[in-house]
């Protein structure tokens, strides 16, 4: 099954309600029936777990002195998120679309059918998952309303038009036959790409590299909350991966199967690479592993044999040592690997998706489109984002000033502590933060 | 009594119904750094400085005043000079704020051992040289730092706190994130026990 081959569909149906097409018309498109309703309503509410899981996993690979205010950016980010999809993103990414580059319609819908609503909630949580991979690479030196600033471009244009093109029936990638059925791409590379271009553009956090380049540990707070919101994404995925038929259908079960696969086989991947590397197995990249099996087979959860699901997850979740590895030697500063396991696992899975597509493996022109669709990715999310963030360094501001980095995150934008009735590594306790003066 | 002198005695005495004992050696001190060798004292912009930094807006008109006659008061009904110990060697003493930022560099220093602390002190010399501090702060700032037996003149807390957040950078580099982290904590903590006192000085300058 191919997500492509639903949204056309979908799109005619949204644009018969624009358009107030004839009834007759009308009828032609198919319509969500109340199980398919019922199903992607709470797909869209596992997806929105999933904003859970990256608040925990994010907060507990940061110091504890910034956990507040990690949890708070991805509170916040798919609060305003929600709003620029609403209000831009989701017309951009599924309005009618003449060009083939760009919809032109249904932008803040406030009149629509059950079939619109369905839609525009699963894929506000779509949206949103997009824009939050960036807080957790960009943790503990970025300032709260740049970096939200930067979650209201992605939603509302970044991701939305790579969405049309990729998803949108009449998007140009679509109809080159382009497969990511739930996103690995679409969502994740696209997220990740603009986290590389935010940590490139923020700088890494204060003394993360010694005067020889080599990088200093700085190690999260509370793994606990990492393990738990590992699972919590993990379990949400199967609403990320499952919803995304759109439908409830049969297909869920291979989706799903698929989905379970390539995470366990994606934290395997990620512990054999510390084995083969004599090394202990962490726990941050174990967890990291598991999530970029994830990322890998969403694209072809829907398209391929469970075998090649768990060889797609294997290969993904090898990628995050190594791909952690190359960006501190290039001096790149990312808290919680999130480019290793969202941008290089995702672009991975897409190509893996053309390579094991069902009756027809190693199809060479399907994986020419792949890779033309990866290329494309990184160019506009990686360039469109870079340029974001140094506009943003240069009027919200993004980069914390080394006195909000002193005395945490939690104390400079928010005046609390997370942990305030426990002893701290640092100064910054109640009695300090009450008599902080306010944020400059 | 030299001209300098008594124009001190006479601001500590016009600023003292508006400021506390802390701030107002602060006050004197900005002036002597900033104002003193004008060579027309400028007045408004003196006050204009102090409302700014000691949020006294509301004041401002009372302020001016309260200075102006101060400086025609006969010598005997000034107050004492509030920078009379700066002069000699109990530079900080008189001002709590100083003290606690001395007293938790020495903190940190001693935890470093003297090798670790020499380094440490080299980098805040060269990193002093890029610091946008005024040059009397900077030279007396430099002394301090090539003789830290000395006693440090009093600074006001701004420039305590920028230097303080520089020092902490400086660790950053040097030793890592976590390493500074828990080098200033354990230099607090240190400095709290010690020297209780300067507790609330020590938290305005965190």
């Amino acid at each position: 099954m191919e997500r492509r081959a639903i949204h056309p569909a979908f799109s005619f149906a949204l644009l018969a309600t624009a358009f107030l097409l004839p009834t007759s018309a009308r009828a032609a498109a198919p319509h969500y029936d109340g199980a398919d309703v019922v199903w992607v309503a709470i797909a869209a509410a596992l997806v929105f777990l999933m904003q859970a899981g990256f608040a925990l996993l994010e907060s507990g690979l940061s110091r504890a002195k910034n956990a507040v205010n990690v949890l708070m950016k991805n509170y916040m980010d798919l609060c305003v998120g929600t709003l620029a999809f609403w209000a831009l993103g989701f017309g951009l990414m599924f309005g009618a679309n003449p060009s083939g580059w760009l919809g032109q319609s249904l932008f803040a819908p406030s009149q629509g059918d059950s079939d619109l609503w369905t839609l525009l909630l699963f894929q506000l949580m779509f949206a949103a998952t997009a824009a939050t991979i960036a807080s957790g690479a960009m943790a503990e030196r970025t300032r709260y309303v740049g970096y939200l600033c930067g979650a209201v471009a992605i939603t509302g244009l970044i991701y939305p038009l790579f969405g049309n093109w990729a998803w949108n029936g009449d998007g140009w990638l679509a109809r080159l036959g382009f497969v990511d059925f739930a996103g690995s791409t679409v969502v994740h590379s696209v997220g990740g790409w603009c986290a590389l271009a935010g940590i490139l553009v923020v700088g890494p956090r204060l003394g993360r590299f010694d005067k020889q380049g080599r990088p200093r540990e700085i190690r999260g707070h509370n793994l606990s909350f990492v393990a738990l919101g590992g699972f919590l994404l993990w379990f949400g995925w199967f609403g990320f991966n499952g919803g995304s038929t759109v439908a409830a259908s049969v297909d869920i079960a291979l989706i799903n199967l698929n989905t379970q696969l390539a995470a366990s086989a994606g934290a395997l991947g990620s512990a054999l690479y510390r084995l083969a590397a004599r090394r202990q197995v962490l726990l941050t990249e174990t967890v990291n592993g598991s999530l970029a099996g994830l990322v890998g087979i969403t694209a072809g959860c829907a398209t391929m044999a469970p075998g090649f699901a768990v060889l797609t997850g294997l290969v993904a979740g090898l990628l995050v040592g190594p791909g952690g590895r190359l960006l501190l030697a290039l001096k790149l500063d990312d808290v919680v690997s999130a480019v290793p396991v969202h941008a290089f696992a995702g672009a991975w899975g897409t190509l893996a998706a053309g390579l094991f597509y069902s009756g027809d493996l190693f199809d060479p022109g399907r994986i020419t489109v792949q890779l033309l669709g990866i290329v494309v990715a990184f160019a506009w999310a990686f360039f469109a984002a870079l340029i974001l963030y140094m506009l943003l360094a240069l009027s919200a501001g993004l980069r914390a000033p080394a006195l909000h980095e002193q005395r945490g995150l939690d104390v400079s934008e928010h005046a609390e502590l997370g942990y305030p009735e426990f002893s701290q590594p640092h100064l910054y306790d109640a009695e300090v933060v009450s008599g902080l003066e306010p944020r400059p | 009594m030299s001209p300098e002198e008594r124009r001190r005695r006479a601001l500590a005495t016009g600023l003292a119904p508006y400021l506390d004992a802390a701030a107002l050696v602060e006050a004197v001190a900005l002036w002597q750094r900033d104002y003193a060798d004008r060579p027309r004292f400028s007045l408004q912009g003196y006050v204009s400085e102090l409302c700014r930094l000691f949020d006294l807006g509301e004041q401002r008109h009372q302020l001016h005043l309260s200075l102006v006659r101060a400086q025609s008061l006969p010598d005997a009904r000034l107050a004492a000079d509030p920078l009379a110990d700066d002069r000699g060697s109990g530079a900080g003493d008189r001002h709590p704020p100083t003290r606690a930022f001395q007293g938790l560099m020495r903190a940190l220093w001693a935890s470093l051992g003297e090798a670790r602390a020499g380094q440490l002190r080299l980098d805040q010399l060269t990193d002093l040289r890029q610091a946008d501090f005024s040059a009397d702060t900077r030279a007396a700032l430099e002394y301090w730092l090539n003789h830290p037996r000395s006693e440090l003149a009093a600074l006001d807390q701004d420039s305590l706190r920028t230097l303080l957040n520089r020092g902490y950078v400086l660790l950053c580099e040097r030793f890592g994130p976590v390493s500074a982290d828990r080098l200033l904590k354990d230099a607090g903590d240190r400095l709290r026990r010690d020297q209780p006192e300067l507790g609330q000085a020590l938290n305005e300058l965190l």
